[in-house]
C-alpha cells in the first residue's frame, strides 16, 4: 500500500511538485503541450510567460481545479484532481493560494474570510480563531481591517488580506497567481518583500505565476518559462538570465524596459 | 432568502385574486351562481395561482440574484478559492440557499393564497353582494386540506427548480463581466419555463 507523506515528512530540497508530460485541452483547444517541471521544498519557483502562454492553466492543474490523469501532476505526492473527499480536505490544508484578484468572499468581512478555513477545518473556539486571524493580519502588515468588507480595501490591502488567508493554515506550499497584477511598482515591491519574508519565516515553498520581471529577479530561485503552451526552459534564475533562448531573452528585456 | 419578496408577492397576489374574481363575477351573475365565486377564487388561489405567482416572482427576483451572485463569484475566482480552501462550492454556496428557499417559500405561498383570496373577497362583497362572513363560511366548506397541501408541495418543487437553475447557470459563467448578465437572463427564462412545465405536469398527475 502506498503511504502518503504528511506535511512533516517533506525535507528541504525534496521534489514536492512534479509535472510529467501534461497536456491540457480546454473547450477543444490545446492550451498546454507536454509540460514537465518540478519544484523543490523551500524554494521559490516562478512560472513565467507572456499573456496566453498557459501559466494560469498550468496553475489550475497544479491546484486540481482542472483535471489531470495519473501521475501527470503530483503535488505533495498526490494528484490533486483525483483525491477522495477526505484526502482533498487534508490536501487543501497543506496548500495556500493567493489569487490574482484576491478572491475574498465579498459577503464576509476580512476577518471572517481569513478565519474561514480554520472555522471549517478545525475545532478551535471562535475567540482563538479571531486571535490567529489578527496575528496573521499583523504578519501581512494590515492594521485594523478585521471588521472591514473586502470592497472597502485598496488593491494592495486586498492582496495582503488574501495573502493572510492563504497562510492561515500554515501551508507547505503557497501558490501565487500574478500577485503583482493591478499593483503599482512600489506596492508590488512591498508585496514581494512580504512574500519573501513569510516564505523564510514559515518555511514555505512558493510557486509563483507571474510576468513581472522585477518580481522574478527579486524572488525566484528556479524558473519555468512557458511559450505557446510549452515549457521551453527549466532551470535556476541565474541560468535563465544567461539563457540564449531568444524568447526568454526578449521576455526579460521587455520586462526591464518597462 | 425570499423574505424581501413578501411585499411584492402579497401585492401581486391580491391584484390577481381581484382580477380573477372580477372576470368570473359577471359570468356567475348571469347564471345566478354568485356564491361559487368563493369556490372558484379559493381553489384557484390555493392549488394553482398562489404557488405559481409566488414561484414566478421568486424566479425573477431571487433566482436571478442567485445566478448573478454565483456568476460573480465564478468570475472573480471566489469559487476556485473555496475549492482550494477544501470547501465544496456547491455545499458552501448552494445548500444554504436551498435551505433558505425551502423555509421561506411555503410561507410566501400561503401569503399569496391569503392575499389572493382577500382580493376575491373584496370583489364578492362589492360586485356580488356576498358579505365577508358568508364568503368565509362558504370558504370553510369548499376548501379541502388536499388543496392546501398540494399548493405547498408545488411551492417546494418550484423553489428546488429555481435554486438549482440559478446555481447551474451561475457556475457556468465564464470570465468577464458580460457573462454575469447573460447567465442571469438565461437563469430567469429557464427557471420560469421549468416552473410552468412542472406546474402542468403536477396538475395533470394530481388532477
Amino acid at each position: 500500500m502506498e503511504t502518503i507523506k504528511t506535511r512533516y515528512s517533506w525535507k528541504t530540497g525534496d521534489r514536492i511538485i512534479r509535472v510529467n508530460g501534461l497536456n491540457s485541452l480546454i473547450d477543444g483547444r490545446q492550451i498546454l503541450t507536454d509540460i514537465s517541471m518540478e519544484a523543490r521544498m523551500g524554494e521559490i519557483t516562478a512560472i513565467l510567460g507572456s499573456s496566453g502562454s498557459g501559466k494560469t492553466t498550468l496553475l489550475k492543474h497544479l491546484l486540481g481545479i482542472y483535471p489531470s490523469a495519473g501521475r501527470e501532476v503530483e503535488v505533495l505526492g498526490r494528484n490533486p484532481s483525483e483525491l477522495e473527499e477526505i484526502d482533498e480536505v487534508q490536501f487543501y490544508q497543506d496548500i495556500g493560494v493567493l489569487y490574482q484578484e484576491g478572491a475574498l468572499l465579498n459577503s464576509l468581512t476580512v476577518g471572517e474570510n481569513i478565519g474561514l478555513p480554520l472555522e471549517q477545518h478545525s475545532k478551535l473556539p471562535a475567540d482563538l480563531i479571531e486571535r490567529i486571524v489578527r496575528l496573521r493580519l499583523q504578519l501581512v502588515g494590515l492594521g485594523d481591517v478585521y471588521h472591514s468588507l473586502p470592497s472597502q480595501l485598496s488593491a494592495g490591502m486586498l492582496k495582503r488580506a488574501a495573502l493572510a488567508r492563504a497562510i492561515v493554515m500554515d501551508p507547505v506550499v503557497l501558490f501565487c497567481d500574478e500577485p503583482g497584477a493591478g499593483l503599482d511598482p512600489v506596492t508590488l515591491s512591498q508585496l514581494d518583500r512580504l512574500i519573501l519574508n513569510l516564505q523564510k519565516l514559515l518555511g514555505m515553498t512558493v510557486i509563483m505565476v507571474t510576468h513581472e520581471v522585477n518580481s522574478i529577479r527579486r524572488m525566484a530561485d528556479r524558473v519555468v518559462f512557458l511559450d505557446k503552451g510549452q515549457a521551453i526552459f527549466r532551470g535556476t534564475l541565474a541560468e535563465a538570465l544567461k539563457s540564449p533562448l531568444p524568447s526568454l531573452q526578449e521576455f526579460f528585456a521587455r520586462g526591464d524596459a518597462k | 432568502m425570499g423574505v424581501k419578496a413578501a411585499f411584492i408577492v402579497g401585492a401581486m397576489s391580491f391584484i390577481i385574486g381581484l382580477v380573477l374574481a372580477l372576470q368570473s363575477a359577471a359570468q356567475l351573475r348571469t347564471l345566478g351562481a354568485n356564491i361559487y365565486i368563493v369556490d372558484l377564487t379559493v381553489i384557484a388561489m390555493m392549488s394553482e395561482m398562489g404557488p405559481l405567482i409566488t414561484a414566478i416572482l421568486v424566479a425573477g427576483r431571487t433566482g436571478s440574484s442567485i445566478a448573478a451572485e454565483i456568476a460573480t463569484m465564478n468570475v472573480t475566482s471566489e469559487t476556485d478559492a473555496l475549492k482550494t480552501m477544501g470547501l465544496r462550492p456547491i455545499r458552501f454556496v448552494v445548500v444554504p440557499k436551498m435551505h433558505g428557499g425551502i423555509l421561506t417559500m411555503p410561507f410566501l405561498t400561503i401569503l399569496a393564497d391569503v392575499m389572493g383570496i382577500l382580493g376575491g373577497l373584496v370583489i364578492a362583497a362589492t360586485y356580488l353582494d356576498i358579505s365577508p362572513l358568508v364568503f368565509l363560511n362558504r370558504m370553510e366548506q369548499s376548501l379541502l386540506l388536499k388543496d392546501i397541501v398540494f399548493g405547498i408541495v408545488k411551492s417546494l418543487v418550484f423553489i428546488y427548480l429555481i435554486v438549482i437553475t440559478g446555481s447551474y447557470f451561475g457556475f457556468r459563467a465564464e470570465k468577464g463581466a458580460s457573462a454575469v448578465g447573460k447567465v442571469t437572463t438565461s437563469a430567469v427564462v429557464v427557471s420560469i419555463s421549468l416552473v410552468i412545465l412542472a406546474d402542468s405536469v403536477m396538475g395533470l398527475l394530481f388532477y
